[in-house]
């Protein structure tokens, strides 16, 4: 895996549907700058495959995806990420970056690392 | 083609398609049984997070596979496939024939095998699962070289084929050449004509297709759970290139075969002895055809040298192919603390990977 490397982490168990993880985890891929238009996403059967899920959930996750502008698909070249979304600004992607290696040296949880910044943006 | 050798022809392609459909059955279940030992935590249970664990199940089922895929194509295939050879006669005016496709036997049976096997490939398990999100193709996965000589033996062996089927005798078992001046003929055989020709070409054809249909099941298979990308490209490359090693010897082998046959017998109806007397005295003289003559040396030659490259090839495939799989995985305990526990003892201490993503935050869901 390289550092830049997308990835899809679907916890099954989890109260959040599957496809709605899918479709948050990249949009955050998005906007974190590893994917960038014209990047190609899997088939979705091969990641259906993957996954171990139903081709119908990663389906939804693509659909919702295309109707918000963040995918596009096509007959000839599959799902690819639409043109026209940009990444996050560079400082607040960077204090991310920083702030989830914080976090992870700390031992936190995702969802504790997340309700952290939820409460710090509820502070502002 | 007589009654009795039509039943034997029969009986014989019977017996083989029944103990090679025994034998997958059989290695469908091995494997299936090879992807459960070791089982991940089940259903409701954390994913598997130790990379190393997945992977050794992967590649315990890769090669489980490859052994059996060359194993029964070598001790049941051959065999039974000999059978098919004691009438020697699978279609009337083509003796030898079953000799001719027993490579394409032997070949079919180890891509079925690989094929059950990539079927049968370890599902994801666990309620965490992950995935790369860049699409798979079979050009990166498949070694390019060995996928070219592939098809350029597919290649030479249909234009081989499509030239001796051409110049063979009406009868297509045997090469004829003619010294007008003469008035002499000199006719030898075996030569693949288009009894042997439409056969052994739709055989090579049969062969390249299959391969690449195995070589499709690869790239789709789940990805190995929990494991980093490169990992699991190099066990699909090790899959593919057991693949492709198995079908271009299938396709050299046969290749060998049709250009060893097609030189000896153009060497040998490039010479012609005849004779005469006119009561008081005998004469003898002897023609030689020196172009057929060439040419039947070069095919000769090309025959042993294909059969050489097929055999070395493949060792040097298989070798790579166990080197490739005994290359210790790269990919790391990903120990996520929101679904994981500690990395186990023993395992390499690496970094969390960048690239994976967390959880979607709860207010995004509907």
């Amino acid at each position: 895996m390289t550092a830049t490397e997308a990835r899809l982490e679907v916890d099954l168990t989890s109260g959040v549907p599957v496809y709605e993880q899918i479709r948050g985890q990249v949009v955050a891929h998005v906007a974190a700058g590893r994917l960038r238009t014209g990047d190609r996403l899997p088939t979705i059967r091969a990641l259906a495959t993957d996954l171990g899920i139903a081709p119908g959930t990663v389906a939804r996750a693509f659909r919702e995806l295309e109707s918000a502008g963040v995918v596009l698909t096509r007959r000839r070249t599959g799902t690819v990420v639409a043109p026209g979304v940009v990444p996050a600004d560079d400082a607040p992607r960077r204090a991310a970056d920083a702030y989830a290696r914080a976090a992870r040296a700390a031992g936190l949880s995702d969802d504790a690392a997340i309700d952290l910044v939820r409460g710090a943006l509820m502070a502002r | 083609m007589s009654t009795h050798l039509l039943v034997l022809a029969v009986v014989a392609m019977a017996a083989l398609v029944g103990v090679v459909s025994v034998a997958v059955a059989v290695v469908a279940a091995v494997l299936a049984a090879s992807g459960r030992r070791q089982v991940q935590p089940g259903v409701g249970g954390p994913a598997p997070r130790d990379s190393s664990v997945a992977y050794r199940r992967a590649r315990r089922h890769a090669t489980a596979t490859a052994l059996l895929s060359w194993g029964v194509a070598l001790v049941v295939a051959l065999p039974f496939g000999g059978l098919l050879t004691r009438g020697d006669r699978l279609l009337d005016g083509a003796p030898g024939l079953g000799v001719a496709l027993l490579p394409t036997t032997f070949g079919l049976t180890l891509l079925a095998i690989a094929a059950v096997g990539e079927l049968t490939w370890p599902r994801p398990e666990g309620s965490v699962r992950s995935a790369a999100l860049a699409p798979r193709t079979l050009g990166a996965l498949a070694p390019r070289g060995l996928r070219l000589l592939t098809w350029a033996w597919a290649g030479a062996l249909t234009i081989v084929l499509l030239v001796t089927g051409l110049t063979a005798t009406p009868g297509g078992r045997s090469f004829r050449v003619e010294w007008v001046t003469e008035g002499v003929t000199s006719e030898s055989g075996p030569y693949p004509g288009w009894p042997y020709a439409g056969p052994l070409l739709v055989a090579g054809l049969v062969v390249l297709v299959v391969a690449e249909v195995v070589l499709r099941l690869v790239a789709r298979r789940p990805a190995v759970a929990d494991t980093v990308t490169v990992d699991d490209e190099r066990l699909r490359r090790v899959s593919a290139r057991r693949v492709l090693a198995g079908a271009q010897l299938v396709i050299a082998g046969t290749l060998s075969g049709v250009l060893t046959y097609t030189g000896i017998a153009l060497r040998n109806a490039a010479t012609s002895t005849y004779g005469w007397s006119d009561g008081t005295q005998s004469v003898s003289a002897t023609l030689v055809a020196p172009g057929v003559m060439a040419a039947g040396v070069v095919a000769a030659v090309l025959g042993v040298a294909v059969a050489i490259a097929g055999i070395v090839v493949t060792m040097v495939a298989l070798a790579q192919a166990a080197t490739e799989a005994g290359t210790a995985p790269v990919g790391a305990p990903v120990a996520g603390p929101a679904v994981a526990g500690p990395a186990p003892v023993g395992a390499p201490p690496v970094d969390r990977p960048v690239g994976r993503t967390v959880d979607a935050p709860a207010g995004d869901a509907p």
